[in-house]
């Protein structure tokens, strides 16, 4: 075992931290904190990284919850350093506190409120200076660390039997017999800490863990280990000390810092000998500070917002296009595509793109991929244009519409994790077939990702894509040999029939009838549908910036055309409202139904 | 007058006129200024600290040269800033509390949008007050799962009660039953209710509003709105259903008194086995009656309601829902649909119909008789006495904070696409549900 009980006097305080001990605090703060964990990790290089985790329960006639103050032990640390959370959510501000000597977490809109419960984490590394001289002779060439968390003010903390637990991890480089640990003082629990290895790294971690304990009561651990388990640079030397040597009392028991907490009783008001205090704001320290006088809160930029009706689901992926602001070409290659997919019209001439429509047309259709049909009808190219114009027009006023209401961020962010589920449905099949059918299946989706074309290629490298039935009717060249057609064995019914004089593989096992299907490699396929769609939408709207700013001066509100010329435009949801009240109007719901 | 300043936490009332009409306005502010703007009981604008202080200080009428002296007693922060934000935050109250409020609150007034049921509140929008459980019908789906003689608070304890709700924050209260017209001290209780600022209405099977003098004597007292059940246009089956003879008369008669009034009035219905198949007719005959707005439900399955199995799946809603959509947008009516469906059954969005998910003991609840909250007035458990117990407790009670967080929902929906706005149904009916969720999330929507 590692437990040493200490019979070192302790000739050395870490820090001095002066503090106003007015300590007085904001009238109406009273709370209680259940669960208490904190973690002092001693690193390699001898700078101290904190974790703290405190599960605050406020009183209901409590002030909230509005600050966490960050006491530091000296000025060697950075802001950038401290990272925070409330509920899991990141604290939206960290500045110098004005109350106490480091940071503060502003909590703003997630501050606790009277009779609510909160979770503060926070983390801080790079803390240096926290090291000194083991200043005794039992020990050659030891290093102290003394720390003391934060505790409150019993005025505001009404804590009683807070779950707290405490662990220091030693330097890398201290071996399991080498560290030594003081026992902590006024500790309600077991004094000796339980010594472990920690899982991933073995270093030495000395932990305490008490359920009867509270945070306004002043406990103090320690730790010593060998100097050589960091670097020289990052002890500091004795003389740094304001404070002079504290007496040992020579037991080999527990008296730890007993001249010290004397000290501090009886200097109370300016001199507080600690390793690292951590304050919260709720004692604020303010001497001058008024006990009816509350803390001036920070200031937030007003915000008034409203329950909207979240996320649109249910859009197209041609609808989805237009909410993402996908470039117009685009919207219409994926028209195209969905199309030739329903089998619905086939393509005649690439440049200039003429289509056949098939008869009947299949059920089904959205309205504007019937408009699409039957712009392209029309004989005169200026003629289709005007037509594809009044389509885009009429499908962004349509998304709009259906966005009315709906958080048109999140919305965004929904139909981004389609495509790339979509992606994930295809990458994660077992067969090359059927990851065709499933890149098949969900090709506008994935057409919507801003990386198709290198996505399909490294999806598709070992393998390739085995073209789906209907692609003849937008490449011609791979049209199917009808004359023997091919038993269809997986049951799908979409891939093709096989192409003669095309690379081929088989899906055939011993017990299955085997048979040949068409492909080609992802690249190849890649290429073919966003530049050969897109070149065949081109050759009808011509230019796209253009045909873009055409549409733009339609839509309305008008939307901005984009500066890189891209063909893209504003649309479509980009500010959409989220003007309803969600239900809380309606919550008469459930009033008097049902009699 | 000089107002006491800070504000204290608490709700504030203000009436806004304008074009001859009148908004009532309610401002409910937490002990950091944060807080909630309710315009008509109906529209709620969630305002962090600084714009909760700021409309307060609109709708007070605090002189503005201390505007910004106030502001900055209290925040980090200069005059400059304090006033330019303070005028920016009331031009966008004075269009959402205006009459003819027509613009957008995100897309024209910049105001942020939440998700659904993501706003932390503390207490809720509206109480029921269940003042009765007696019922001059005896509807054989009926949710009251009490006895009809069940205790009751008197008037005095009823008026204790709307002060304390007043202390609590919460604008609107609604009276209901069990038959609130029951109680001979209604009007007195809707007038007290009134005065003391609340946003007020009625739920009732309409039977005693075919006495003229006693809908004018609610009427009178300042009554709000009005919620009449009717469960079918054809005398036989509305009696059959709520089992009284002769109550269809008294029923219809009411609703023709409440539309010729100034409230406002809806209609609620439960679609059933029994009534559903002559829906068409049914809109039909609401539409001849005059009624502004329609409402719909589903079985809820607590009281008489777990074992008349006459409710339907919720798979055969959306086709009634649509019929009743056609025929509404045709007639002019508003069709308001109530009931929280599991999602992946019934998509109440993609009817538009709104987002309907629970919200029992977040914002609503229901005080009993005898002076117990309940969740919501079809569950039937008890979170304290609101005159005993402190507030706090009642709103954290575990089941308030599970139903609130949706935690009883099935594990699969916590996984599912649609469970921010779901939530997994009414918790009544899961035990009911013929069928279980599905999985949203495995699910690719279709190119």
């Amino acid at each position: 075992m590692n437990k040493k009980h200490t019979i070192i006097s302790l000739i050395t305080v870490l820090m001095l931290i002066i503090l106003p001990l007015s300590s007085v605090y904001a009238q109406s703060y009273r709370f209680k904190v259940t669960r208490y964990d904190v973690q002092a990790v001693i690193e390699a290089d001898g700078t101290l990284t904190l974790f703290y985790e405190m599960d605050f329960e406020n009183d209901p006639n409590g002030h909230a919850i509005d600050f966490v103050d960050l006491g530091m032990p000296n000025d060697n640390y950075q802001l950038s350093n401290i990272s925070a959370t409330i509920n899991g959510t990141l604290v939206p501000e960290i500045n110098h506190s004005s109350y106490v000597k480091g940071a503060e977490l502003a909590l703003g809109e997630y501050q606790i409120p009277p009779g609510g419960t909160g979770t503060v984490q926070a983390k801080i590394v790079g803390i240096t200076g926290v090291l000194f001289p083991y200043d005794h002779d039992d020990r050659e060439n030891y290093v102290n660390f003394q720390f003391m968390p934060n505790y409150f003010d019993s005025d505001a903390d009404k804590s009683q039997n807070t779950d707290y637990e405490l662990s220091i991890v030693l330097p890398p480089d201290v071996g399991s017999n080498e560290g030594v640990y003081y026992y902590p003082d006024r500790w309600p629990g077991e004094k000796d800490a339980v010594a472990t290895l920690t899982v991933e790294d073995k270093r030495v971690i000395y932990e305490w863990h008490a359920t009867n304990a509270n945070t306004h009561t002043k406990y103090l651990f320690g730790v010593a280990f060998p100097a050589s388990a960091v670097p020289e640079s990052s002890v500091s030397s004795s003389k740094d000390l304001s404070q002079g040597q504290i007496d040992n009392t020579g037991s080999n028991s527990v008296q730890f810092f007993p001249k010290l907490l004397g000290n501090i009783c009886s200097s109370m008001k300016f001199l507080v000998p600690l390793g690292i205090i951590i304050l919260i704001s709720i004692f604020s320290s303010k001497k001058q500070m008024q006990e009816t006088e509350k803390r001036k809160l920070q200031y937030l930029k007003p915000t008034l917002s409203v329950e909207g009706h979240g996320i649109k689901r249910g859009l197209t992926a041609v609808e989805a296009a237009i909410l993402l602001e996908e470039s117009l070409d685009q919207v219409l290659t994926m028209i195209l595509f969905g199309l030739l997919k329903k089998e619905a019209i086939s393509v005649i001439n690439q440049d200039p793109l003429v289509i056949e429509t098939n008869s009947p047309l299949p059920e089904g259709l959205y309205d504007y991929e019937t408009k699409f049909i039957e712009a392209l009808g029309h004989e005169k190219k200026t003629s289709q244009r005007s037509a594809l114009q009044i389509l885009i027009v009429e499908l962004i006023k349509s998304v709009e519409q259906k966005m009315k209401g709906f958080n048109a961020k999140d919305t965004k962010a929904y139909y981004k994790d389609i495509v790339q589920r979509a992606w994930s449905a295809v990458e994660g099949a077992n067969t090359p077939e059927v990851k065709s059918a499933q890149f098949e299946h969900t090709l506008e989706w994935t057409m919507l990702d801003e990386d198709f074309s290198g996505r399909t290629t490294r999806t598709f490298m070992d393998t390739p894509v085995f073209i789906p039935r209907w692609w003849w009717r937008y490449d011609n060249t791979y049209r199917p040999y009808m004359s023997s057609p091919v038993a269809d064995t997986a049951g799908s019914g979409n891939m093709a029939s096989s192409v003669p004089g095309l690379a081929s593989s088989s899906s055939s096992t011993s017990s299955k009838p085997s048979f040949s299907l068409p492909n080609i490699p992802g690249a190849t396929f890649a290429a073919s549908v966003i530049s050969g769609g897109a070149n065949m939408t081109n050759s009808i709207i011509g230019d796209s910036k253009v045909f873009t700013s055409q549409v733009t001066n339609r839509t309305n509100p008008i939307p901005k055309t984009s500066s890189s010329g891209s063909g893209r435009y504003t649309g479509g949801g980009g500010s959409s409202c989220a003007c309803a009240c969600a239900c809380a109007g309606c919550a008469c719901a459930c009033a008097g139904g049902g009699r | 007058m000089t107002l006491p300043f800070p504000p204290k936490p608490g709700i504030y009332k203000f009436d806004h006129q304008e074009n001859g009409g009148k908004s009532r306005i309610h401002l409910r502010l937490e002990e950091d200024f944060s807080g909630v703007l309710v315009v008509n009981a109906a529209k709620m604008i969630h305002l962090n600290p600084t714009a909760g202080l700021m409309a307060w200080q609109f709708l007070s009428g605090i002189n503005f040269k201390d505007v910004p002296k106030q502001i900055t007693s209290l925040f980090i922060t200069n005059r400059k800033q304090a006033t330019l934000d303070y005028q920016d935050t009331v031009s966008k109250i004075e269009q959402l509390i205006s009459d003819d409020a027509n613009a957008c609150p995100v897309c024209d007034l910049g105001l942020e949008s939440m998700v659904p049921f993501s706003a932390k509140l503390s207490a809720p929008y509206r109480m029921d007050l269940a003042l009765t459980y007696r019922c001059n019908n005896n509807c054989s789906h009926c949710y009251n799962a009490r006895e009809r003689n069940y205790p009751e608070l008197d008037t005095q304890n009823w008026k204790q009660i709307i002060d304390k709700l007043w202390e609590i924050g919460i604008p609107h209260l609604v009276f209901t039953g069990g038959e609130p017209t029951m109680r001979d001290d209604l009007p007195e209780l809707v007038r007290y209710a009134e005065l003391k600022g609340f946003v007020t209405g009625l739920n009732t099977n309409g039977r005693k509003l075919a006495n003229q003098d006693f809908l004018q004597d609610l009427i009178d007292a300042g009554l709000d709105h009005v919620q009449i059940t009717l469960e079918s246009h054809t005398e036989k089956i509305h009696d059959e259903m709520v089992l009284a003879k002769g109550a269809w008369q008294e029923t219809v008669k009411g609703i023709k008194n409440v539309v010729n009034s100034k409230l406002y009035f809806m209609t609620n219905t439960t679609l059933l086995k029994n009534n559903h198949e002559d829906l068409p007719n049914f809109l039909a005959f609401t539409h001849k009656l005059g009624i502004p707005t329609v409402g719909l439900n589903a079985l809820i399955y607590s009281g008489k309601g777990n074992m008349v199995d006459t409710g339907l799946p919720e798979t055969e809603l959306p086709a009634l829902l649509q019929l009743a959509i056609d025929h509404t947008n045709q007639s002019g009516q508003r069709l308001i649909w109530y009931t929280p469906t599991q999602y992946c059954h019934f998509d109440p969005m993609q009817l538009d119909l709104g987002i309907k998910g629970c919200t029992a003991a977040y914002y609503n609840m229901c005080i009993e008789p005898d002076g117990q909250v309940i969740p919501c007035q079809s569950y039937y458990e008890k979170l304290g006495s609101l005159m005993e117990d402190p507030w706090h407790e009642i709103w954290n009670h575990p089941l308030s904070i599970k139903l609130r967080e949706r935690k009883d929902a099935p594990q699969a929906c916590h996984h599912c696409d649609y469970f921010q706005e779901c939530g997994g149904g009414c918790p009544l009916s899961r035990e009911h549900q013929s069928v279980r969720p599905i999985f949203k999330d495995l699910i690719l929507p279709s190119p």
